[in-house]
């Protein structure tokens, strides 16, 4: 009984150090003690322990105060609770620590992501109940509010697409939701305003067209905007994209394609 | 100030309107490049590895070149002599911190 009772302490005892080892071991000496205990319920949420690690080091490097790396974290850990995927907070953690804005930005900007991905699966959520594909709409449908689209208008191409697929069969309608919401974050992307693209994309959606149709106008949006961006670098620049032979420019001048995309959009949502 | 005047046009015009980027795909291979003429070190981040600073190489006096895979999407933006520096480009996002990424899509 003894040995028994001695063989359970000392495989408790492993684990213990098996598990505390690598936060202990890792985060400087001078951690909170707070902030090793969220990080060992992160790993224990599931999270890879390398990667939280890592981060929570380079908060700590940053020069961000314990509640600031605490909050960070416990967004992170809303995501995982609700069933959201968390690299996208992750990267934008990454993003702000590279382009070392201040602490207190880095947290709200988290809280940004979180909150259009929260957003943007339940909207994804009333279209389909395969989580997959949620998953690939709600991130196709974050990306277009991190392009620019508000709130009102992700709501409105929401509602047009219900109202479209109502009565499709359901892989016809989970593909139309997706190409929809992929022109939507091409057209914002190329910095058309949320309600122009909402207005095509919904008058688009109401006079029919399907997700080939929809495919069919993120390329002609996309072929737009190439030519537009092609003309006012020429104009603007010595040498632009058409002069380097085989090489394809990226972009214009600041603000180059906002009014040209606008007509040219106009222009595909009109069906024939 | 009216004497300054020129010397500021020109370093504008020299930190952007000289500035150019483009891309060459080869393959499952894209190349950036960047014409920063007067800069000494440029640096690329993108989501593709967390933002890690990657150096881009110079490849004549003028231009600075980095490698990344074709097939994939992902944003980016340049820190050039320390500073962040977002390149011309047509696709791009509102990075959450008052300015923009540019993004790479795969079928641009």
């Amino acid at each position: 009984m003894k040995k028994i009772f001695m063989m359970i302490m000392a495989i408790s005892f492993c684990a213990a150090v098996a598990l505390a080892g690598p936060v202990d071991r890792e985060l400087p000496e001078t951690t909170p003690a707070q902030i090793k205990d969220s990080v060992r319920q992160m790993v224990d949420q599931g999270f890879n322990p390398q990667e939280v690690i890592d981060m929570t080091q380079q908060m700590l490097a940053n020069n961000f105060r314990e509640q600031q790396v605490l909050q960070a974290q416990t967004i992170l850990m809303n995501a995982r609770r609700q069933g959201l995927p968390t690299e996208p907070m992750m990267n934008k953690a990454y993003e702000g620590l590279a382009k070392q804005v201040q602490a207190e930005a880095v947290v709200r900007a988290m809280e940004q992501v979180l909150s259009r991905c929260e957003f943007a699966t339940k909207q994804a959520r009333v279209i389909t109940s395969d989580k997959a594909r949620i998953s690939q709409m709600a991130a196709v449908l974050a990306e277009s509010m991190a392009a620019g689209m508000n709130q009102e208008d992700a709501e409105r191409i929401m509602q047009a697409l219900r109202a479209r697929t109502r009565n499709m069969a359901q892989a016809h309608s989970e593909e139309l939701a997706m190409q929809t919401v992929m022109t939507t974050r091409t057209m914002l992307r190329l910095r058309m305003q949320s309600k122009s693209v909402g207005d095509s994309v919904c008058q688009a959606l109401q006079q029919g067209y399907s997700a080939q149709e929809m495919l069919k106008l993120r390329n002609t949006v996309m072929e737009n905007s190439r030519h537009s961006y092609s003309e006012s670098f020429s104009k603007g620049h010595s040498f632009d994209a058409g002069q380097q032979g085989g090489q394809q420019g990226m972009g214009g001048p600041g603000g180059d394609s906002g009014g040209g995309m606008g007509g040219g959009t106009g222009g595909g949502g009109g069906r024939k | 100030m009216k004497k300054c005047m020129p010397y500021l046009m020109i370093s504008l015009l020299v930190l952007t309107g000289c500035a150019s980027h483009y891309y060459r795909k080869n393959n499952d291979t894209l190349s950036i490049f960047l014409k920063m003429p007067d800069a000494q070190q440029v640096y690329f981040l993108s989501s593709l590895d967390g933002y890690k600073p990657r150096k881009a190489i110079r490849v004549n006096n003028r231009t600075w070149q980095i490698s990344a895979p074709a097939q994939s999407e992902f944003k980016y933006f340049y820190k050039v002599d320390g500073t962040v520096y977002l390149p011309p480009c047509r696709l791009k996002e509102q990075d959450d911190f008052g300015s923009q990424n540019c993004i790479y899509l795969p079928e641009m």
